[in-house]
């Protein structure tokens, strides 16, 4: 324990040192991976299919708050939408704008939510973002990644239509928007995912702010267990189509990151709480004080034994006395 | 080098870095104008989401509104328009006004953290004067 602990303060420590550089490459790296996914998932456009555009963006992106980024996977889910129908983009840019003005206009930094939640679902383990959330974010953030859950699965309802939206001009074109908008409105697995989600990250934030002892593990595994519980409910009672295994492993993966999360940010120690009371003019103060868990790191000190002759003054130093008793 | 006049150096560089320039551009208004402008801002927003809203219903219910076309009753359907967005505004703008409020209080209580760090380290820059000379 007290090598983890240590290996967590030199890890600290790196990141406080090298943070000027940690920050843009985390944004640089988040940007690729939306913008490949994008591509990869969608790739209507041909000319956007090159690999050398998203690592361009990328790298544009490096310099930038992360609503820029936000702002080109929009606009780059836009261009993919175009080039295979119009309704397609027309609903798209419909979306975006509504996320924007009842959101985004309010809090641009929220949009880290927004960008992650659907790379976890590409990734299928989406369990992760309320957890973190909750844990580590502010209660609104929760409207952040819902935006993210319903773009990703009116992607996911393009995808799935996309023989229909590219084909020709046929008398019954206005079938297209009402198609994808039936489609999407009537996603009783979006709205499962989203109940779940934002239950689970609000249950998680309001039991970690309590101050009962071990309130994050008890956030953890409740915020989880009911996850796991709706999630499962949405399954056999609505016969929503959901793998049950990887639902399993992104609870588990959920909870795994918790914990290292909990370990990183809010490390106590519960055995050696104290409790006090006192008082001053105004007021009677009932404290309760939890020791965090810290360990220094160890500092090497590298002494160098040879043979060089040493006076009387580096000997009194080394030995730390005075060096009048090494007169004769 | 006197210590505690780096640290408060340090802290209000920090702060003007990271939140000053935003509270500042909040703390030129008076509260109740502040709020005023963000809730006028959130009217206008909140108007064109509504339509936005109403614009993909249509869309939703294009099969359907396109077989009833001569047979819906437009009154009905305005007045429970003008209903809806009589509440969505009324909501959008409680928002509005719990945010606004919320952050003018933040920004002022900052500012004049701020302004107190700043009073010190010129206390302390005096005192280093006065004690030099002597």
């Amino acid at each position: 324990m007290t090598q983890l602990l240590e290996m967590r303060e030199r890890l600290r420590s790196i990141y406080g040192r090298f943070e000027i550089y940690f920050i843009p490459a985390i944004r640089f790296v988040l940007a690729l991976a939306a913008f490949l996914a994008i591509n990869q998932s969608l790739g209507y456009m041909k000319k956007l299919a090159n690999p050398v555009i998203p690592i361009v963006l990328a790298l544009a992106c490096t310099f930038f708050p992360i609503s820029c980024t936000v702002l080109l996977a929009a606009v780059l889910i836009l261009a993919h939408l175009a080039a295979l129908s119009l309704e397609a983009a027309v609903i798209g840019l419909l979306l975006f704008v509504l996320m924007f003005l009842v959101y985004f206009r309010f809090v641009p930094k929220g949009s880290y939510s927004t960008l992650v939640t659907p790379l976890l679902y590409c990734v299928r383990i989406p369990q992760i973002v309320p957890t973190a959330l909750g844990l580590g974010a502010k209660l609104h953030s929760v409207v952040a990644m819902v935006c993210g859950m319903i773009t990703f699965y009116f992607l996911k309802v393009v995808k799935a239509n996309d023989t229909l939206l590219a084909m020709a001009e046929t008398e019954e074109e206005t079938s297209k928007f009402s198609v994808l908008l039936h489609a999407l409105l009537e996603n009783q697995e979006m709205y499962v995912a989203i109940v779940a989600f934002v239950l689970t990250a609000i249950v998680i934030h309001v039991i970690r702010r309590q101050s009962v002892d071990y309130a994050w593990p008890l956030a953890i595994a409740i915020g989880n267990v009911l996850n796991l519980a709706i999630l499962l409910a949405g399954i056999f009672i609505l016969d929503t189509k959901e793998n049950i295994l990887w639902i399993f492993l992104g609870t588990a993966a959920a909870v795994v990151i918790g914990l290292l999360m909990q370990f990183f940010l809010f490390h106590l120690d519960y055995l050696r709480t104290e409790r006090v009371q006192f008082e001053d003019d105004e007021y009677y103060y009932y404290v309760k004080a939890v020791p965090k868990v810290y360990v220094h790191s160890k500092e090497k000190k590298v002494k160098q034994i040879n043979r060089r002759s040493i006076n009387k003054k580096e000997l009194a130093e080394e030995f730390d006395i005075s060096q009048d008793l090494l007169d004769d | 080098m006197d210590e505690e006049r780096i640290r408060l150096m340090t802290k209000l560089a920090a702060y003007e870095q990271n939140r000053g320039q935003e509270n500042m551009a909040i703390n030129q208004f008076y509260r109740r104008d502040y709020v005023a402008l963000q809730m006028i801002k959130a009217f206008v927003c909140s108007t064109i989401a509504f339509g936005i809203l109403i614009l993909l219903y249509v869309l939703y219910q294009m099969d359907e509104l396109t077989a009833l076309l001569y047979r819906i009753d437009y009154h009905s359907y305005l007045v429970r328009l003008v209903i809806l967005y009589a509440v969505f505004t009324i909501v959008f703008q409680a928002i509005a006004f719990a945010v606004s409020t919320y952050r003018y209080r933040r920004a002022h209580r900052e500012q004049k953290q701020f302004l107190s760090r700043l009073k010190k380290v010129a206390r302390l820059c005096e005192s280093e004067e006065t004690g030099g000379q002597l």
